[in-house]
């Protein structure tokens, strides 16, 4: 089956991290863990002026995803502040202050013969969620009771500046293999694949040379294009297949390279999700890094690992995220959350004033899933929901491009977001309705 | 750190490396006009005047003349607008504004599209026309609904439909002296000539394209018409420039140039018309003729006016080539301009369909759109019986 990539060759700009190993940051004096995230609210467990160890529960979602978040350090509980998260809301967080003395809370137990219940209840009771963004709890892709055919672990990282997960891998490919088998054995899955772009032939190698002896483990090499680690796009690649909503309607589970190490770690250690690697880059820092940091650091306390900003910056784009869908922040003192794999500091380069949009169609050839921006930004501006709903605009996977093409620098993909989340919110309304 | 900047997504953008942008889009236009000008200058000017068939210097430089002025009055008339009816402070944002409209483009499409002979003021008229009445009174760059080039040059053509074709034929005249061959009129003229009086079954190659020497003339350029449809092989060369540059959509033209040429070898083939693989020079001709090649390449690619969509544009290139063919065929005129007025008329329904939706069309903007392609359709069909009557008894009417 021909399947077309669409997406563009970008500069990459991993050079300029790519090098370093990973170092740790894992001693903060604070560390914040929000009480709400957009709609999910969070529960306490434990009150303000209690003691804490590493890895404790202290805050319980409740939902039908429920799941607990742990302390990533040892401590005392010490107040609930108002502080901004990576979304560039301020939202109150309880704050940790670190007696640095890293207690665990948990005891480690090598237990290589689990059964799959015993998998699933050890992933969820450590919190571990998907580490490449979204921030869905792992646990749940694996409760299906139907068994997955194939397990694929998404290294594509195909946004510019980002390498903490090349890195993982360069670090961890054995605990990477490790968590692979668990998360197959899990889904009862007897096919594991690693999808890796291309370029990055260190990887390839190292992961060539560890897989010698598993032949039920393949690696599939992407294309060096941006969205090309869109989980949609990943397992259209590998399984020549399509679906609706979920990888699990055709038998796959998708999981991003850092959560397959937290899942090893998780069962076999039983450590919670406390730590994550993530990029600090761009052109604004003066020495770019991968670090290993303590879930809930707030950037400002990792710039000194980093250098600082370059000298004689006077104005700069810190993003939480990366340059194509992440956010820029209003101040550096934002907290980093699980779902946050890199910091990006640009420098200003707005060389060109924006134009009207003269309809040139480049949005529509660039879309990965084959929308029209530029029909869509007019039915939005003219607020024609029928409209909007003709031309699929909940199909957008945001992923900037649009934007980035865009010969008359109009913010495209803004407002085919705003369009998005329009029709997702008067959907919702119509169902409360017929309620 | 001072000021922490803040910006809507993706902070990385293709215009800022400098790659391709509005700007730079536009003056690929202008680059490949200049060679069109120089090329235009060559034919009309420089060797009729050195075979002594022009005597005068003003007409040697002519067609810059008509381009300079083009450019020239579209950024007047342009800038008077803004001065106008847009509060602008000083002359800074003036010239910024000004040059962010791109308004010398129209002038020079026009100026390109008129004969070369032509009265300066027919030109002037023309960017009044296109300038402000259809671009600046509808916002301005990229909110007009009609293209404002071609609107200036069929409106201009109606009002001054005799002194552009005595121009058009002078200008052949004087181009067949030069080149030593019987054409009297431009190609599609000639053929439209030959369909009136000989049927346009009988139409054989010697009756059509012996007056204009051979197909290879008609390829390179040296041919009656207007000034910028000039020839066949600057035209593929812009094409091939500006697809590389990503400066206009590859699509268009293609399948455009293409439709019109299977289209007329199906006539061709149906008619029995002689010649080598069932007289394929038929086609040949209907492309090199008329303004075929210029209208796929700068006036159907127009961003503003053709759908959005890659699939519509694909679509919209078809349904253009089946309109120009009828017009060309049946009626015997060159429907390129009009051709491309009436479809991209429909270019917002060909993109709602082309984007495969099954949610509602909006019935208001399909009957708006109908409307308008009727009236459209109305100013055709006067404009073709105006043509093709005699309306000399108009003068003996008298008032009492």
């Amino acid at each position: 089956m021909f399947l077309k990539v669409h997406g563009v060759k970008l500069h990459g700009k991993k050079r300029l991290s790519i090098k370093s190993p990973i170092e740790n940051a894992l001693n903060p004096s604070c560390v914040y863990f929000p009480l709400e995230d957009g709609l999910i609210k969070y529960k306490k467990i434990l009150e303000v002026g209690t003691r804490v160890l590493m890895g404790q529960p202290i805050l319980y979602r409740e939902d039908r995803y429920a799941h607990p978040v742990c302390s990533s350090v040892s401590g005392t509980v010490s107040d609930i502040k108002k502080m901004l998260d990576c979304n560039g809301k301020i939202v109150e967080m309880l704050e940790i202050t670190n007696d640095g003395k890293d207690e665990p809370y948990y005891s480690t137990s090598i237990n290589t013969e689990l059964t799959r219940d015993e998998i699933i209840n050890k992933v969820k009771n450590a919190g571990v969620v998907g580490l490449g963004g979204a921030g869905f709890p792992t646990y749940v892709k694996y409760l299906p009771k139907q068994k997955a055919n194939l397990i694929i672990i998404n290294a594509a990282e195909c946004e510019p500046y980002i390498t903490c997960d090349f890195v993982s891998i360069l670090e961890n490919a054995k605990k990477l293999i490790r968590g692979l088998k668990y998360i197959m054995k899990a889904n009862g899955a007897k096919k594991g694949c690693i999808a890796v772009k291309k370029a990055k032939v260190e990887a390839v190698a190292l992961l060539n040379e560890e897989l010698k002896d598993e032949p039920n483990i393949s690696i599939y090499l992407l294309k060096d294009k941006y969205p090309v680690g869109w989980e949609k796009h990943v397992v259209e690649r590998v399984t020549k297949k399509t679906y609706a909503q979920l990888p699990r309607e055709i038998g796959v589970v998708v999981n991003n390279v850092q959560t397959a190490i937290a899942v090893c770690e998780a069962v076999e250690e039983n450590k919670p999700l406390i730590e994550k690697v993530i990029t600090i880059s761009g052109e604004g820092i003066k020495q770019p890094k991968n670090l290993r940091i303590k879930i809930g650091t707030k950037f400002s306390a990792l710039l000194e690992k980093c250098g600082g900003y370059i000298e004689n910056l006077d104005e700069a784009y810190v993003i939480a995220g990366g340059p194509l869908s992440g956010k820029s922040m209003p101040n550096d003192d934002f907290v980093i959350s699980s779902s946050i794999n890199n910091v990006v500091v640009l420098l200003k380069s707005e060389t060109v004033i924006t134009l009207n949009c003269i309809g040139c169609g480049k949005c529509a050839d660039i879309c990965p899933v084959k929308l029209t921006p530029t029909l869509i930004k007019k039915a939005y501006e003219k607020n024609k929901l029928s409209t909007l709903e003709a031309l699929n605009t909940t199909k957008c996977v945001r992923c900037g491009l649009c934007s980035y093409i865009c010969p008359s620098r109009v913010d495209v993909s803004e407002t085919v977001g705003l369009a998005k989340d329009l029709l997702l919110v008067a959907k919702e309304v119509k169902k409360t309705e017929k309620k | 750190m001072k000021k922490y900047l803040i910006s809507k997504t993706p902070f990385i953008r293709s215009v800022d490396s400098g790659s391709m942008s509005t700007t730079r889009m536009m003056y690929d236009q202008l680059v490949v006009f200049v060679s069109f000008i120089m090329f235009g200058f060559v034919i009309n000017g420089l060797i009729p005047y050195i075979n002594g068939e022009i005597r005068s210097f003003y007409y040697l430089i002519k067609p810059f003349i008509n381009v300079f002025i083009g450019a020239f009055f579209s950024l007047l008339f342009e800038a008077i607008y803004i001065l106008l009816f847009k509060k602008i402070k000083g002359i800074k944002t003036l010239i910024k504004e000004i040059h962010y409209s791109f308004g010398f483009l129209i002038g020079l499409i026009i100026s390109l599209l008129l004969p070369v002979r032509i009265p300066l003021y027919v030109i002037i008229v023309g960017c009044f026309i296109g300038n402000i009445l259809f671009k600046m009174v509808f916002g301005g760059l990229g909110k007009n609904k009609f293209n404002p080039a071609l609107m200036g040059y069929v409106i201009c053509y109606l009002i001054f439909y005799k002194t552009i074709n005595a121009a058009t034929n002078e200008q052949v005249l004087i181009l067949s002296n030069t080149l030593n061959i019987t054409a009297t009129s431009a190609p599609i003229s000639a053929m439209r000539e030959l369909m009136k009086s000989v049927g346009s079954l009988n139409i054989t190659y010697s009756s059509l394209v012996r007056q204009f020497g051979s197909l290879f003339n008609l390829f390179i350029g040296f041919k009656g018409g207007n000034l910028g449809e000039v020839s066949g092989i600057l035209c593929v060369l812009a094409y091939i420039y500006l697809v590389v540059r990503k400066s206009i959509n590859w699509r268009v033209p293609i399948f455009y140039v293409g439709t019109v040429f299977i289209i007329s070898w199906a006539v061709a083939v149906v008619n029995k018309i002689d010649g080598p693989l069932y007289g394929v020079w038929f086609p040949t001709f209907n492309i090199f003729s008329g303004s075929i090649l210029f209208g796929a390449v700068f006036l159907a690619t127009d961003f503003i006016t053709s759908p959005k969509t890659p699939n519509g544009k694909i679509l919209y290139a078809i349904l253009l080539g089946i309109v120009t063919s009828l017009i060309r065929l049946v009626l015997g005129i060159d429907g390129v301009c009009l051709a491309i007025l009436v479809v991209s008329l429909l270019s917002p329904v060909i993109d709602l369909f082309a984007t495969r939706i099954r949610g509602p069309i909006i019935t208001s903007k399909v009957i708006i759109n109908y409307v308008l392609i009727s009236l459209l359709f109305l100013i055709l069909s006067a404009y073709i019986v105006y043509q093709s009557t005699d309306l000399s008894f108009l003068n003996e009417i008298k008032f009492i």
